[in-house]
């Protein structure tokens, strides 16, 4: 019901979007330096209906790594879990409200539109164990990832109050998230200071020299 | 008594127990320090293997863990049911038989503990813990890379591992999987180690006991060991695990020091056992080295005891090559060549260097197994003349040659029983008296021998001897006397100039007889045993008779008559010749005197000694005796030997020639036996020559002596002085000086010396002597 009257909402505001201007985030740390490949997503304060963000998020499995690492999506969103490499995944996620396993052939997809819960998505594959990949599901049409430069450009919204919330599986954050209120009539240029740090990610690699096989 | 075996083998005693303790010392002390040794190792092996032990089992947790946090199915069930979890941990709990399995989830809960408990029964028992929807309590440990850890859990203490439960890189929660360090452990390392184990921890400040294989231990015991101390009769070692500040485990790890070295102990016991027979051992083979050294010792002192006490025909007989057997050896030569020496100088002792003749000490011995046999033998007494003559003219090498030379032909007689030479130029023959041998007949043997000149070097020596003969029993009967008594004869051969004398009791002026007449002529004198004889001395011109010399007799009262050269002799040598000579000189004039008053004139000539002229107031006593019985100087003759003037002759010629010019007649006595120097008498203050008799004696046969006699009386006549011959025996001699124009002669043919008043009735019968 929920997201039947939130494509409502997107596909009546698409027109004002299309013209709009778009906000301009940056994501630095206390460094000033740009920290890339964060989900930055705008939640409204006040009343505000958003229109849906149809599109379809693509999960990769490739070289024995989840690509990207990060994914978002709006809750509702297709995402399309694809296969690219010639051996078969047992993609999962045993924790949290958004639990599923399921194993894709090589060169297979697998769709899934049946998330039913907003939050992190921690996914693994049960073959190879070290394959990490994160699927964050937000209730809003306003998200992204910064750029290597730790840009993120997003249409810009009817102006109110906002939430900008800024998330990273490794950012040493309650929640691994930041926040901050934002007021969009007045800027279309935010830029966010991160003072937590962002924790070591872990590499998508075999720790094992496992070398005598190269096709597994 | 400390004998030499007793000493070698005390040494060796000694040697050994040294040797032996110091091998006790050495093995004590390698036993101790192996002890030792043995007691560390075994310690430090023991906590080596605990922390082997403890470590392993750690690893294997977590090993253990990590496999459990990667399986799948406890991921797909970690946020699911209780009940589908609790089993999935208990199958992997029961895989590896852990006592503790704990879930946590992601924020820091406690989701699901399984704790293996014992139920009442005895029975293991899983149970689910009491911390389930608990915070978990150590929430540092999730963060740290750290996975083992000590937890406590009620009274159980459990080495746990942790593993994180990742999904990719999200961690979704933690496994645990832990032991119980519990009595089954401390057992499992007693087994190993054989040393009983605690195990304590410090909650905080306090100690707890927790589990040990020992069911009497006890905490302070397990703090004690811990601390490092070593309780006694223990062997013990400590080892604290810290975790972290909050919790230490501590371990114990002992033994009763008995236990561990009880097998060292037997060794003990076997060591001295076998070092105590080693020792005896030891000792009675030292004991008969000992022995066996000094058997050969103990024979060679036996040996030389024997030598001591002069036996040297035994000898030694060591079986040994050894120094000792060389020495047995050594002895027994030494023996032989001491006997040889001994021999040697045996026959040193009995045998004359010079001629190899046995000596004085043979003719000893010969004498008196003669004596004991009561064999009737003859001792004679050789003395070789002129050897003094020719050791000084010819030297002494001659001298020693002709000794030899008369030795030897002396032993080829076979007549003698034994040949001895036993001085210089001494030899004595022993001869068996018996019917076959006469002395005459040895003594011709003797001189037959000897007859034949020796030549030396182209020199003519001849080999004249003089002998002494004595026998026993006819002169004597003991041995010692026979010698002297030949030696007495020879002596007066000597004196007579005869070759041979036969002893007869007249000889021996040294006799034990003699000794006596020392004493009793003092007496003599007084007790008027002394007599006075006078022979008459003729006057050969008017055939009258003139002049008489006086003569003392002595009349012992137990020995009869003693010849004047007996005791005239002892007189001299005891100092009484004066005396005697002034008892003869005053009877002499005494009896001038009374043959005056018979109308006889008669001239009395007394004999003077050589002593009596060294008399300082000889001279005054001659004159006052003279002026005192008025009797005229010129009718006294004072006879004195040649001899006596040779002493001292100045002081002799100066008291003579005071008698000559009182008036006195001076005549020399003997003349021609001694020196007869002419040079001397033409010094001599004397009026007139007494011609000795032995001249005189055989004038009627010897034309030598006649010569003699013709020109000693020419010689005297020559120089101023009258001659007096004595010895007249027959007429032939009597007419014969009377021819000669001799002065006076005396002798048997014309009278004996008689007593005085025997004399007187002579003189007065006698006629006038008519010469042809």
């Amino acid at each position: 019901m929920r997201s039947l009257s939130l494509n409502i909402l997107i596909l009546c505001c698409l027109p004002y979007y299309a013209i709009a201007e778009n906000i301009n985030i940056n994501v630095v740390d206390n460094a000033n330096k740009a920290l890339p490949d964060m989900v930055v997503y705008l939640q409204p304060e006040d009343d505000i209906s958003l229109p849906f963000n149809e599109q379809i998020v693509e999960v990769g499995q490739f070289d024995r790594s989840f690509t990207p690492y990060i994914s978002v999506m709006q809750l509702g969103n297709k995402v399309i879990f694809k296969n690219k490499d010639d051996i078969t995944h047992h993609i999962y996620s045993p924790i949290g409200d958004n639990k599923f396993s399921f194993k894709i052939n090589a060169g297979e997809s697998q769709i899934k539109r049946d998330f039913q819960q907003t939050g992190e998505v921690a996914m693994g594959c049960n073959i190879h164990d070290w394959m990490s990949g994160y699927l964050l599901i937000v209730d809003t049409p306003l998200f992204g990832k910064t750029n290597e430069n730790g840009m993120l450009d997003l249409p810009m919204p009817p102006a109110g109050k906002y939430q900008l919330i800024v998330w990273h599986p490794q950012l040493d954050a309650t929640n691994n998230r930041v926040y901050q209120s934002i007021d969009l009539s007045e800027q279309k240029q935010v830029t966010i200071k991160i003072d937590n740090k962002i924790l070591k990610i872990s590499e998508q690699k075999n720790q094992e020299d496992f070398d005598f096989l190269s096709d597994y | 008594m400390k004998s030499l075996q007793t000493k070698i083998f005390l040494f060796f005693v000694l040697l050994l127990l040294l040797v032996q303790a110091i091998a006790l010392w050495t093995i004590v002390e390698g036993n101790k320090s192996q002890e030792r040794q043995e007691i560390t190792n075994r310690l430090s092996t023991a906590k080596t293997i605990f922390n082997a032990q403890f470590n392993s089992r750690r690893d294997y947790l977590t090993a253990f863990a990590e496999t459990a946090a990667k399986d799948y199915g406890i991921k797909q069930v970690f946020e699911d049911e209780l009940r589908s979890l609790l089993v999935a941990m208990n199958n992997h709990r029961k895989r590896i038989d852990a006592d503790l399995a704990m879930a946590i989830s992601a924020k820091g809960m406690v989701t699901a503990q399984l704790v293996l408990g014992k139920n009442q029964a005895g029975e293991s028992k899983v149970k689910q813990g009491s911390e389930r929807e608990q915070a978990f309590r150590f929430p540092h440990w999730l963060e740290s890379q750290e996975q083992s850890h000590l937890y406590v859990l009620g009274d159980s203490v459990y080495q746990i591992s942790l593993s994180p439960m990742n999904v990719g890189a999200k961690t979704i929660g933690w496994l645990a999987f832990g032991f119980e360090i519990n009595q089954e452990l401390a057992q499992h390392f007693l087994d190993i180690t054989q040393l009983h184990t605690d195990f304590a921890i410090k909650v905080g400040d306090e100690w707890r006991l927790i589990a040990s294989s020992n069911a009497t231990a006890q905490l302070d015991f397990t703090k004690q060991v811990v601390n490092g101390e070593t309780p006694n009769d223990y062997i013990a070692i400590g080892h604290l695990v810290d975790e972290a500040g909050q919790l230490q485990l501590a371990l114990a790890m002992y033994g009763l020091r008995a236990d561990i070295v009880a097998v060292l102990q037997e060794q003990w016991w076997q060591f001295l056992i076998l070092t105590f027979i080693t020792l005896l051992l030891s000792l009675s083979v030292a004991y008969i080295i000992a022995a066996s050294i000094t058997k050969p010792v103990k024979q060679l002192v036996k040996q030389a005891k024997i030598v001591a006490s002069g036996d040297y025909h035994q000898t030694v007989n060591v079986n040994d090559s050894s120094e000792l057997g060389q020495l047995a050896n050594e002895f027994n030569a030494m023996q032989s060549a001491v006997l040889s020496r001994e021999k040697a100088i045996t026959h040193r002792a009995n045998h004359d260097p010079l001629t190899d003749l046995p000596n004085r000490s043979v003719l000893k011995t010969a004498l008196q197994n003669l004596a004991e046999r009561k064999q009737a033998f003859t001792v004679f007494h050789l003395n070789l003349s002129r050897l003094k003559d020719v050791n000084e003219t010819l030297g002494h090498d001659v001298g020693d040659w002709l000794i030899k030379a008369a030795a030897l032909r002396l032993s080829t007689l076979d007549e003698f029983q034994l040949l001895c030479h036993i001085g210089a130029d001494e030899f004595v023959l022993l001869a068996e008296i018996n019917e076959h041998s006469s002395s005459e007949l040895l003594v011709s043997r003797i001189h037959q021998v000897l007859e034949d000149n020796c030549e030396y070097q182209g020199i003519n020596l001849q080999l004249q001897v003089r002998i002494g003969i004595a026998s026993v029993p006819e002169h004597c009967h003991d041995t010692k006397s026979v010698l002297q008594m030949a030696d007495t004869a020879l002596h007066h051969s000597h004196k007579v100039s005869q070759l041979v004398q036969v002893y007869h009791q007249g000889l021996d002026v040294n006799s034990v007889e003699r000794l006596n007449l020392i004493n009793d002529l003092k007496d003599a004198i007084i007790d008027d045993q002394l007599e006075l004889h006078f022979q008459p001395k003729l006057d050969l011109s008017t055939g009258i008779v003139t002049h008489v010399e006086a003569l003392v007799r002595w009349r012992h009262p137990t020995l009869g008559m003693v010849p004047p050269d007996n005791f005239i002799h002892i007189a001299e040598q005891t100092g009484q010749i004066n005396a005697l000579t002034h008892w003869v000189f005053i009877n002499s004039l005494k009896q001038y005197k009374a043959w005056c008053e018979v109308g006889l004139n008669i001239s009395v000539a007394v004999n003077i000694s050589a002593e009596n002229l060294k008399s300082p107031d000889f001279y005054e006593f001659i004159c006052q005796s003279v002026d005192k019985h008025q009797v005229p100087a010129d009718k006294v003759t004072l006879e004195v030997t040649e001899s006596a003037v040779v002493d001292d002759p100045e002081a002799a010629i100066a008291i003579l020639q005071q008698f000559k010019d009182r008036g006195m007649r001076i005549s020399i006595d003997d003349y021609g036996t001694g020196y007869s120097s002419l040079a001397q008498l033409k010094q001599l203050p004397v009026h007139e020559l007494k011609i000795d008799k032995s001249f005189v004696q055989r004038l009627c046969e010897d034309e030598d002596d006649r010569i003699i006699v013709r020109s000693t009386i020419e010689l005297a006549h020559n120089m101023g002085l009258s001659v007096v011959a004595e010895g007249i025996e027959d007429e032939f001699a009597l007419n014969w000086l009377a021819k000669n124009k001799c002065e006076l002669a005396q002798g048997y043919f014309i009278s004996r010396p008689k007593p005085a008043k025997e004399l007187t009735t002579w003189l007065l019968e006698k006629k006038v002597y008519a010469f042809e």
